[in-house]
């Protein structure tokens, strides 16, 4: 048996892992590019997405930071304007809150406000959603909020692929890019092709085709999504599920094409209803393919309350996949 | 990270010493000796609140050193002081070691804008201040060490109003931005 055979064309990894590639790649591709965050470096990270980093690339660029949001997010907009491609690291959207004067005010206005002369290339990476039990402290989707924003590009990555390849493609952005990495994604496991690289970061994707009802979602709710159209299939419905993938710009084009084809369409966000994303979906629905309707748009989404901490009121407060299928039948009218 | 020789100057008044991005700067600044130089225009209001009405330690300074960042007090009316001052705290950042602080105690003689009444501070308190401007006395140090002369000012002083009236002149002679370019510059281009 030899043992130089040829490479394997995928490889079996996770989602952390590929998130974990795609700093390592970063961090040795371009030396203007360090990681700073709390607990990145001898923690590992909360999520564990940079353990190990610290001992190969060295405290000088996986930076761990005191618990202070404002003061680093600040530190990597500085960086970025001072020609570095820093990674920041919020531990979770709901810290992130206490970074939003840097992020919004700051980061989302200054090549506006300098009329084109200070462009921002940082990313900021964190975590979102619910599932793990830690509650309302930890636990919000709070990225409609942040695609609120001009100035700023919300991206959500769902598969591995996506995992691995949106990093590389933020960090040659020359905007303030903002990347929402699902909690109860990180242990997914999969294949990646071992060629996996950079990938687009501002369309949609199909990834499920259908002709029925599109369901529309992004980042934790897509493998439910998918779950659901797995069971209507069994019922005779063909659903057709989309992968928003960025959150600012919402891939408009592809959103009206696929409800446009389905004429039904049902928005699936872990988000609260009330001024969220997928209101936001819903009215651009009504103002491009408003005629093209069968049926009232309909959404899924989390129960309007603090996230709570026990597994099965959590869960409750969760889309889930009989949620979905039952939104969609509705839809049918059945 | 860059190995540039850079210093940062970071100005602000005693009204954002009360904000809690104000105490997490100086503490990464100096926990990772970051070339900063950070400056307080201390003129004793956050707009028309008096700063023994925010801050349980008005003397400012002593917040930075708490952060072990070195500090200093400087007579903010007092141009060569300030300039001084300045210099001592520019050199020790470009030494290597660290931020250094700096809180200049000043005064603000007009209102804090067009929409400011001023009914948080005695007028005696203005004209008290206004004795000790910056400039008057700038100007009068000069005058007594002979580094200028009568004819000096009234040179500069002609000057500066010539600067100015030419700034105001190409202001108003601009033309304003056009509405087309509204949506321009909210994101950089080009996407990759």
């Amino acid at each position: 048996m030899s043992a130089e055979g040829p490479a394997p064309a995928t490889m079996r990894t996770t989602y952390r892992e590929a998130v974990r590639q795609a700093i390592r790649e970063a961090l040795l591709a371009d030396e203007r590019v360090f990681l700073m965050g709390e607990d990145i470096g001898r923690y590992g990270g909360c999520y564990a997405v940079s353990k190990g980093l610290l001992a190969e690339f060295g405290p000088e660029r996986i930076r761990d930071t005191p618990l202070s949001e404002g003061a680093y997010v600040g530190a990597g907009i500085g960086a970025a304007l001072g020609g570095m491609r820093p990674i920041v690291e919020v531990m979770t959207v709901n810290f992130s809150l206490l970074a939003l004067d840097q992020i919004v005010n700051n980061a989302a206005t200054l090549l506006h406000m300098s009329g084109g002369q200070f462009n921002v290339p940082v990313v900021i990476r964190m975590a979102t959603g619910a599932g793990r039990q830690v509650a309302a402290q930890h636990s919000h989707s709070l990225e409609g909020w942040y695609a609120h924003i001009p100035g700023i590009k919300i991206v959500a990555p769902a598969t591995i692929e996506d995992a691995r390849g949106m990093l590389a493609t933020a960090l040659r952005d020359p905007n303030p890019v903002l990347i929402f990495e699902h909690v109860m994604l990180y242990n997914m496991e999969g294949d990646l092709a071992a060629t996996a690289g950079a990938v687009d970061i501002e369309k949609a994707v199909i990834r499920r085709p259908g002709r029925d009802v599109s369901l529309l979602t992004y980042g934790g709710t897509l493998f439910k999504t998918l779950e659901a159209a797995d069971a209507l299939a069994k019922e005779g419905i063909q659903a057709e599920v989309v992968d928003l993938r960025s959150l600012r710009p919402l891939d408009e084009a592809t959103i009206v094409g696929s409800v446009s084809r389905t004429r039904r369409a049902v928005i699936v966000d872990e988000g609260w209803k009330t001024g969220g994303l997928s209101a936001e979906i819903m009215a651009r629905i009504m103002e491009h393919a408003f005629w093209e309707l069968d049926a009232p748009v309909a959404r899924v989404c989390s129960a309007e309350i603090p996230m709570p901490y026990p597994r099965h009121l959590e869960q409750a407060a969760l889309p889930q996949p009989a949620a979905i299928v039952a939104a969609a039948r509705g839809t049918l009218g059945r | 990270m860059q190995k540039r020789t850079r210093v940062t100057c970071c100005f602000f008044g005693d009204g954002a010493v009360a904000e809690g991005a104000f105490h997490e700067s100086l503490n990464l600044a100096e926990l990772w000796k970051l070339p900063v130089l950070f400056v307080c225009e201390n003129n004793r209001y956050s707009m028309g609140t008096a700063l023994a009405l925010t801050e349980s330690e008005t003397d400012l300074h002593l917040k930075a050193q708490s952060y072990r960042v070195p500090s200093e007090v400087v007579d903010g009316m007092d141009v060569v002081a300030v300039e001084a001052a300045a210099r001592r705290a520019v050199g020790a950042v470009r030494a290597g070691g660290g931020p250094q602080f700096l809180e200049c105690r000043t005064y603000r003689f007009r209102a804090h804008s067009m929409f400011d009444p001023e009914l948080y501070r005695p007028k005696a308190e203005v004209e008290e201040w206004k004795k000790r401007g910056p400039i008057a006395r700038f100007s009068d140090w000069l005058k007594q060490t002979g580094i200028l002369h009568e004819a000096d000012f009234a040179a500069i002083e002609t000057d500066a109003e010539r600067e100015v009236a030419a700034a105001v002149a190409f202001a108003e002679a601009g033309t304003w931005e056009p509405v087309k370019d509204l949506t321009k510059f909210v994101y950089a281009e080009p996407s990759p």
